[in-house]
Order: C-alpha cells, then structure tokens, then sequence
C-alpha cells in the first residue's frame, strides 16, 4: 500500500474521531496498489451511524482537517460511506473496497 | 498556482489585477444570490428523488452549485492573489496556504470554512454510488456552503480597498 506510515497514522487517528471508535477503514484503488504510482487516495469508512446528515457532517470535518495537514494538503481524497443501515446491500463498489482494500487497524 | 503569474514576478502592484478578480467575483455572486434567494422562497423538498424527478428543481439546484464552484474558483485562482497584491503583501513566492493563513490573519477569511467549501466543490466534481439519503445530505451541504461562501465573499469584497 502506497502510504507513508505517517499518512497512514494521521489518517486512522481522524477517522477515529470523527466516526468513533467501532467504526472501520479501507484504502483501495490506485493507493493500494503497490505497482502503480501517485493517484487520488480512495478511502472507505464503514459505521453504523445511521443519520446521514451527522455523515456527511462528520466526512465533511474530516477531510477539511485533512487538507490542513501536511500528508494531505494538496491531495485529493475520495472518501466513500458505507453505514449498513442505509445501504441494503453494499454498492458494487463498496463491496470491493471492503473486499479488495487494505484495511487499516485502529 | 495561478495562471496570471507568468515571467513577470516583480511585487509592484499590477493595475486593474483586483479590479477585474472583483468584477468576475461579483457576476458569479449577483447570480448565486438570485439562485438561493429563489431556493430559499420555495417549500422545503424533503428528499432527492424529489429534487432528481422535477426538471425545474434540478436546474435550480444546479446553478447554485455552478455558481458555488465558479466563485469559489474566482476567489482561489484570482483574488486572493489581487487582494494580496492591492495590500502590497510580498506573496509571490508563497504557497496557497501561506497565502489564506495571511488572509486570515488580516480578517478576510476563515480558513477552515475555506477548507470545507474545498471539499464541498471538490466533491461535486462526480456522482458518487452512495445511499440516496447521503447524497442528500451532501447536497444540502453544498447549499449550505454555497450560503456560506456568498456571505464570505461578502464580508471579503466590503474590506477591500478602493480600487
């Protein structure tokens, strides 16, 4: 996987707070291909909340935070949503970042 | 950064460099305006199957989000560095962040309502395969950015010198 242990360590420490403690991590795509080289960091956060705009309130803070440090500052992040009550089932896509991702332990 | 910065890097103001920044901020704000005030003035739509099933509302949702983004460009790629330069603010040399955190510091912006507008415009750049309640939560955010903004800008455009 294509992330410093720094950014590694920054990203984990911001999901935590923002989404809690339960909820968990995934970088796929490009980043977690370890032959391919640059390209936008896509990121996946699972969590059981179930009220959307907390979510998108919550996304919204931290990848505003994450613009401000210096692993991230002018990297673009895209970062997907996946709460089990608000997707029955999992998008295609979703199902292979949980699948195909490298997670990142809290 | 900024496309204007060409071969000439000399820190001497350049005429009409705020002026016109302030011009092409100023069309896209006057049509924001318009566009959330008749947003504002309609009843609230509960979800965004009924914003994707009514043409009129997605057009209307659309050029807010249009005017969002292309005033948000403006003030990022042209007028902070106008405003700067109006202040005669030796920042030719100096990194985007450089540059906001200055602008703060002086009372023009709030950089971290900066940053989330970044990510708000950022973020509409695709459709994302997300529950529909997320997208409109995301999208209701994108008004409410698009409010913020109009209001910074405001707030910019008021502090800046005669010209």
């Amino acid at each position: 996987m294509r992330l410093t242990p720094q950014q590694q360590a920054t990203l984990v420490d911001a999901v935590r707070r923002h989404f809690g403690a339960t909820a968990r991590l995934w970088v796929f795509g490009s980043r977690a291909d370890d032959r391919t080289r640059g390209g936008d960091f896509d990121v996946m956060v699972r969590c059981d909340e179930a009220d959307a705009v907390r979510l998108i309130d919550a996304r919204l803070a931290l990848l505003a935070e994450l613009h401000a440090t210096f692993d991230f500052e002018d990297e673009r992040i895209d970062l997907l949503l996946f709460s089990p009550s608000l997707h029955r089932p999992p998008s295609p896509i979703q199902q292979a970042a949980m699948a195909q991702g490298v997670e990142l332990p809290f | 950064m900024n496309s204007e910065v060409s071969s000439d890097v000399s820190s001497d103001r350049r005429p009409g460099r705020l002026e016109q920044a302030r011009w092409e901020a100023d069309r896209h704000a006057a049509v924001l305006a318009d566009a959330l005030a008749s947003w504002a003035a309609l009843p609230t739509v509960p979800d965004l199957a009924a914003i994707e099933s009514d043409k009129a509302l997605r057009a209307q949702t659309d050029q807010i989000l249009f005017r969002f983004t292309k005033l948000q460009d403006t003030m990022g790629e042209r007028l902070v560095a106008a405003t700067l330069d109006a202040l005669a603010e030796p920042f030719e040399a100096w990194p985007m962040r450089d540059r906001l955190d200055r602008l703060e510091k002086l009372g023009y912006l709030d950089v971290n309502d900066w940053l989330v507008w970044r990510v708000l415009r950022n973020r509409l750049a695709h459709e994302y395969p997300e529950a529909p309640e997320l997208r409109y939560a995301q999208l209701m955010a994108a008004l409410a950015g698009a409010t913020g903004l109009l209001a910074a800008y405001r707030h910019w455009a008021a502090m800046l010198p005669a010209g």
